[in-house]
């Protein structure tokens, strides 16, 4: 008798605690943003101020599921749905930097996923221009860029192999996925002195993250930077 | 005779589930992790020892209740635990950092487990009876014959998803057969009526198509707008389909100097795993067409002339062909020992274009690829080995246990030989990080240069690089400087690299052209042998503990994901048969005693399966395609097994001789391994009765000792049988997974000198384990 007494007021006081909201969570994140930067990104060498700004300043967690948010900022992908992923922290930072973005700098993201990338790359460059394929992820990406203030950020759903002819060209392009080729819409749609980061190589395999440079004759040349690896750009 | 019949059902039944279930899982997850699954489920077998072990005494003198009733429920749990299985949402690609998906494989494991269990309790049960024992083990063995038979039929005839009805079937009409056994019931339909209410329950599962994990190719294709299944044809081998959407396009290792459009695509799969593209544009006119001649396996044919006659290893969908045409070969031959791809090539010409596949220099061989290449000396300009789905799986570590005969010291040397004068062979794959594949093939030219006498190597080879991709071409002479000049301006035109020297030394001070390829301390590079059919895996048990002490992402970047799947099977089926093993060893028994009886019926358990497994993969290099090779050899194995567990008690009571036979098992075995590859140039079907004739008298004395030494207990039956039938399913668990670890780490050799060894120390043990 005594001990079921005992479990009544035991669970009465964890649904009391349950209900008591959390206070600070915000701070929390701020704080686990802020390790994450100095433990993930820039103990492993990733300079540009911008970047290591804008990475403390977005609210990862805002991109991932619920489920996941404690997870935010670690450091690994997390899944988005769709066989999707969000990547790394310290990919994203990277491949942001690899991009040398400038305020003023059009960018285009070929795979918005969750929109962080592209929340990233808006607090360095001028505007950003993404697409991804899934309607799903597409519009809960548009929705909450919006609703979190990146009114530089332009989502579109579609198939972005072929870039985005309209807003082209772009100082610089970005994607997210792994491909077994560079699309060549997108080495069009480049401006001369532009940037473009691509993993490229098997699906689920090993890819080499190819930064290419197009100079201002236009000529192409390519270099690999590091070993990623990232889920299939689709249609590859 | 009717109770022989029930164990022959039963046991076919357990087999055809296996195979069954392996199909499945493969279509729902990663191969290599399957086998995991599997392997450790098969413990079920163990762990039926160990329970009659603790309970033999109470459940023998019951057996006319417990045979059926074990019969009965191995039919019930059959489609409700694979059901369950398929529910369970296991993400192999995080099980090394997600505790929840270890939870999720427990229970993985265990659900598959259950079947297994139920099935070999009924099983062990007629085993108890002395008079009995070796015309049951052999009706057991006979029985996964037929099991493997009935899988096979069940594979070419039925949709994925009624598969399992198979195997519930066998069951139910095992236990239904057996009630006249052991309650006079005599009428027939009594049986019917019995074995239909067995069946009606698990009719309440629908017989659905099967899911395709998140992380299979084909889901992420489905996903695309506007994506349908445009052909589907199913066999033994795997349900292939072809996928098309406006969004796919797929151009490995295009070049970045490309200037045009890809043409409409769609993409082939194999049990959801990405085989190749498939190229639907209308006429090879097509100017889009040209991006073929932009991938790195195009360097090959810049050194050819139009009109060359060409070989290519394997169906990819039809982008190699359609290169060779596009160059202006006058004859393209494709060698593809899956029979399905050709029937579907041949039934959707709206998918599989007709001025590709009825083109009338085309023609789709399907033949095991070996014998196409050894029975076609000196035909071709050029042998081509395209850059398939499959090797993107391999880059990824998840084929790296995977054999593969074509791209062996003698697979290659066979394209060497199938070359007119002047002809040359091209390797194209995947990049890998390191580059160990490329080193590997490298390291075959040499030591086919040597082997043969011949003075090409290294100036008949050269490595075109890209980013995704790379192709390696050889010719049997020095390449011309008019070769060199073709590839230079190729590689320039399309910002690929041509190496042509590289450094194999061993130690750390290899080198890829200018590239420094350093560190490889952990890889192993030896060249790939039909003993070692495994190009494609590179990674050694040390390097993956060191990743394991490595934390982070990053550290698990390079693993070998097939591989660590494999080792993760021996360590657990090791741990988990000791520690059952330990769990069950009979109270009654001092240890003295009983050691030498354990050890005998282990090194059973091992040397069958370390055996089977060598012969299984023998049998791959000359028989195809591999799932059908390994289901004949698997069938022929334990169809003679059986034979020899039937006669082997009667044999040994008039003669007992019958351990004197032992010491001819290695013997047989070694005809196996040393006889069997040169069955290659035979005609097929008489190379599938050669390869039966081969094994048969291997396979029928290793069906003697088990029976041989369990018919002669005279006490303690109850213990001792189930004790015998614990340690050899436990071990053979073990056998299993150390075969497949040591036939990659040590080669085919080992697993013959390893089998010959359990059986020797059988030999030896048998006086002693004979006496009890």
């Amino acid at each position: 008798m005594i001990l079921t007494r005992y479990r009544i007021i035991a669970l009465a006081a964890l649904v009391a605690l349950s209900a008591i909201p959390v206070h600070g969570a915000g701070a929390g994140y701020k704080a686990l943003r802020e390790r994450m930067v100095k433990r993930q990104i820039e103990d492993r060498g990733v300079k540009n101020p911008a970047v290591l700004e804008a990475m403390k300043e977005v609210p990862r967690h805002l991109f991932v599921p619920e489920r996941y948010r404690s997870e935010a900022y670690e450091d690994h992908p997390l899944p988005i749905g769709l066989g999707q992923t969000i990547s790394q922290p310290y990919i994203v930072a990277f491949m942001t930097e690899l991009l040398q973005l400038k305020p003023g700098d059009r960018v285009f993201e070929l795979g918005t996923g969750s929109g962080y990338q592209a929340a990233v790359a808006s607090r360095v460059a001028g505007e950003v221009f993404t697409v991804e394929i899934y309607r799903e992820l597409a519009a809960s990406a548009e929705a909450r860029l919006a609703g979190h203030g990146y009114s530089n950020v332009t989502v579109r759903e579609g198939d972005g192999y072929f870039g985005w002819e309209e807003k082209a060209p772009f100082d610089a392009i970005i994607v997210t996925a792994a491909a077994d080729h560079i699309p060549p819409p997108l080495l069009e749609q480049l401006r001369p002195g532009g940037r473009l980061v691509i993993p490229l190589g098997g699906p689920f395999s090993v890819q080499q993250l190819v930064m290419v440079n197009k100079d201002l004759k236009g000529r192409i040349s390519e270099r690999g930077v590091m070993l990623v690896r990232f889920v299939p750009l689709l249609g590859h | 005779m009717l109770l022989r019949l029930s164990v022959l059902l039963l046991s076919s039944s357990v087999l055809c589930y296996e195979i069954v279930i392996i199909r499945l899982l493969t279509i729902s997850h990663w191969q290599p992790f399957v086998t995991l699954a599997i392997s450790v489920a098969l413990l079920g077998f163990g762990i039926s020892g160990s329970v009659l072990v603790r309970t033999g005494g109470f459940l023998f003198p019951r057996r006319h209740v417990c045979y059926p009733l074990f019969a009965a429920l191995a039919a019930l749990s059959y489609r409700p635990m694979l059901a369950a299985a398929g529910l369970l949402r296991l993400e192999p690609a995080l099980i090394v950092r997600d505790l929840e998906q270890w939870a999720t494989l427990a229970l993985l494991v265990v659900t598959l487990t259950l079947p297994f269990l139920l099935a070999s309790l009924a099983l062990a049960l007629p085993l108890l009876e002395r008079e009995t024992v070796g015309r049951y083990y052999g009706w057991n063995l006979t029985g996964s014959c037929l099991g493997a038979l009935m899988a096979l039929a069940a594979l070419a005839l039925l949709p994925p998803g009624a598969l399992a009805g198979v195997p519930t079937a066998a069951a139910a009409a095992a236990c239904a057969v057996s009630l006249p056994h052991y309650h006079r019931l005599s009428r027939p339909y009594d049986m019917v009526i019995l074995a239909t209410a067995i069946l009606l329950p698990t009719l309440l599962i629908p017989f659905g198509p099967v899911r395709y994990g998140p992380y299979k190719d084909i889901s992420y294709a489905l996903l695309l707008p506007g994506s349908r299944i445009s052909a589907r044809e199913g066999g033994v081998t795997g349900l292939i389909q072809a996928v098309q959407a406006p969004a796919i396009r797929s151009a490995a290792g295009l070049s970045t100097g490309y200037p045009g459009q890809l043409p409409p695509q769609g993409a082939l799969f194999r049990d959801g795993d990405r085989i190749g593209t498939l190229v639907l544009a209308d006429d090879v006119a097509d100017t889009r067409l040209e991006y073929v001649r932009w991938q790195t396996g195009a360097a090959a044919y810049e050194m050819l002339t139009p009109g060359a006659e060409v070989a290519v290893v394997g169906f990819d969908g039809g982008e190699e062909m359609v290169r060779s045409l596009v160059y202006g070969a006058s004859r393209v031959a494709v060698a593809e020992a899956d029979p399905v791809a050709q029937r579907m090539a041949g039934s959707t010409p709206e998918v599989f274009k007709e001025w590709i596949f009825f083109h009338p220099g085309v023609s789709l061989v399907t033949s095991n690829i070996r014998s196409f290449l050894v029975s076609a000396p000196g035909r071709f300009d050029a042998v081509i080995f395209p850059a398939s789905g499959n090797l993107a799986a391999a880059a990824a570590g998840l084929t790296g246990t995977a054999e593969s005969y074509e791209l062996t010291h003698e697979g290659i040397g066979a394209a060497l030989e199938a070359l007119r004068e002047g002809g040359l062979v091209a390797i194209s794959g995947w990049n890998q990080e390191p580059p160990t594949a490329r080193l590997k093939i490298l390291a075959v030219l040499r030591d086919l240069a040597e082997d043969l006498n011949e003075s090409w190597y290294p100036e008949g080879v050269a490595v075109i690089e890209g980013w995704s991709t790379h192709t390696v071409i050889v010719r049997r002479t020095a390449l011309s400087a008019g070769d060199l000049d073709a590839l230079a301006a190729f590689c320039r035109s399309r910002a690929f690299s041509l190496v042509r020297k590289w450094d194999l030394g061993d130690g750390e001070g290899r080198m890829l052209g200018e590239r420094n390829v350093g560190g490889l301390e952990g890889y192993d590079l030896r060249p790939p042998v039909d003993d070692r059919p495994f190009p494609w895996h590179s990674m050694k048990v040390s390097q993956l503990g060191r990743m394991a002490g490595r934390r982070g992402e990053a550290a698990f970047l390079k693993v070998e994901w097939g591989f660590l799947f494999l080792i993760m099977t021996l360590v657990l089926s090791v741990a988990l048969s000791l520690v059952l093993l330990a769990l069950s060893r009979p109270a009654n028994r001092s240890s003295a005693a009983r050691w030498p009886f354990t050890l005998y019926f282990s090194s059973l358990g091992i040397g069958y399966m370390v055996i089977e497994v060598m012969t299984i993969k023998r049998g791959g290099l000359v028989l195809a395609p591999p799932a059908v090779s390994a289901a004949l050899v698997l069938a022929g194995f334990l169809l003679f097994s059986g034979l020899g567990s039937l006669t082997a008690g009667k044999l040994h009571r008039r003669t007992g001789h019958v351990p004197m036979l032992f010491p001819f098992i290695p013997i047989a075995a070694a005809g196996i391994y040393f006889l069997m590859p040169h069955l290659v140039q035979l005609a097929t079907p008489i190379r599938v009765i050669m390869v039966l004739v081969l094994l048969a008298p291997c396979a029928y004395l290793m069906g003697f000792p088990f029976p041989a030494a369990l018919g002669g207990f005279r006490t303690r039956r109850e213990s001792l049988v189930p004790w015998a039938w614990a340690a050899s399913g436990y071990t053979s668990v073990l056998g299993s997974s150390l075969a497949g670890v040591l036939a990659i780490t040590g080669g085919l050799f080992v697993l013959l000198l390893l089998g010959a060894a359990c059986y020797v120390l059988a030999a030896i043990l048998f006086p002693r384990v004979a006496r009890e």
